[in-house]
């Protein structure tokens, strides 16, 4: 029983900053939503079940375009490549988990969830079925009540730029990194993976140049880890 | 939206999600990864949270916008500061919009 109530508090623990970030966001997508001829239950619907931060907010903006449904499925999809990567590298991290729950719990790893799963693993703290399900429903209820707030009052406020609510997200990038960059080669990394990301979208590659800045990164810093071993 | 529709919206959309968050893990699970592969992997959160983030701050609208009246890369120093030395993601996020937020309503930079 202790470890199950340590590991709901780590859950909670790690969820409520990420739900704090997720209101004002899911607040955001809300208004988009009404705004592109969605209707309030249909927004909430697609919180609860897709839960793809950039993919719906994607949505929301061809559907006021008039894209047809399977186009913003297929760009829903590859703004998700990404966490392809993502699924991959917990496979480490959740080695000793149920399959079941695996399969369950990955459907829940946005961005932001999973960087908080690497952490709490890199931490050395336990990882159980209970912190992972904790953290993700208390992140995602986050994600849905912000969205019902925002579809419900999509009409009223017209300016999200006023509160900051803008900067939220890349305010939760940057508190999820900093704690990653233990080492000398994540590092690197980290600045490789910045400025090949930045690089590929002056270029012109859009929603390709992060995953394939990531790509990039990722092999530098496996080439590098290999020379260091070698010396 | 009719029902219909509704529900084929969040159908295609949820396959657009559940395919590359699911099928790594399915596939991977019962399977040894090589060694190197691991290493990789460990570079990935790195490597995705910068290439995320290096847009959000020094880009808008699709090309590099390098000046103190870019609000986000005028606020990410002092956000950086403070993810480096309170280790909080609520005391970064609140930093962060409670300085974009005052910027903007005090037309510092703007």
């Amino acid at each position: 029983m202790k470890i199950a109530k340590s590991s709901f508090y780590d859950g909670v623990r790690l969820g409520l900053p990420i739900m704090i970030g997720y209101i004002p966001l899911g607040f955001a997508f809300g208004v988009l939503a009404v705004k592109n001829g969605i209707s309030g239950f249909w927004a909430v619907m697609l919180s609860v079940f897709v839960f793809a931060g950039a993919g719906q907010f994607i949505a929301a903006g061809m559907l006021g375009a008039g894209a047809s449904f399977l186009s913003i499925g297929a760009a829903n999809m590859l703004v998700n490549l990404r966490h392809i990567l993502m699924s991959a590298a917990l496979v480490t991290p959740w080695k000793h988990l149920p399959f079941g729950w695996k399969m369950f719990l990955a459907f829940f790893q946005t961005d932001e969830i999973f960087a908080a799963n690497i952490s709490h693993y890199k931490s050395g703290r336990e990882v159980t079925v209970t912190q992972v399900f904790t953290l993700a429903l208390v992140a995602h209820f986050g994600w849905i009540f912000g969205t019902f707030l925002g579809a419900v009052s999509g009409s009223l406020i017209t300016n999200v730029e006023a509160f900051g609510l803008d900067f939220a997200l890349p305010a939760m990038f940057t508190a999820l990194l900093v704690p990653l960059l233990a080492d000398r080669v994540q590092v690197i990394v980290c600045l490789a993976g910045a400025l090949a990301s930045l690089g590929f979208m002056q270029l012109g590659f859009d929603r390709w140049s992060i995953i394939l800045a990531t790509l990039i990164s990722a092999s530098a810093g496996l080439y590098l880890s290999l020379q260091k071993e070698k010396n | 939206m009719s029902v219909a529709e509704g529900l084929f919206f969040v159908a295609v959309m949820m396959a657009g999600t559940l395919l590359p968050r699911l099928l790594p893990m399915g596939l991977l699970a019962k399977r040894a990864i090589s060694k190197n592969l691991q290493i990789w992997l460990s570079y990935v959160p790195v490597a995705i949270l910068s290439a995320l983030l290096a847009p959000e701050i020094f880009m808008k609208n699709g090309s590099l916008f390098l000046a103190k009246e870019n609000l986000f890369l005028t606020a990410f120093l002092p956000v950086l500061a403070v993810a480096y030395f309170t280790k909080s993601l609520f005391a970064t996020l609140l930093t962060g919009m409670v300085l974009v937020a005052g910027m903007r309503y005090f037309h510092i930079f703007v």
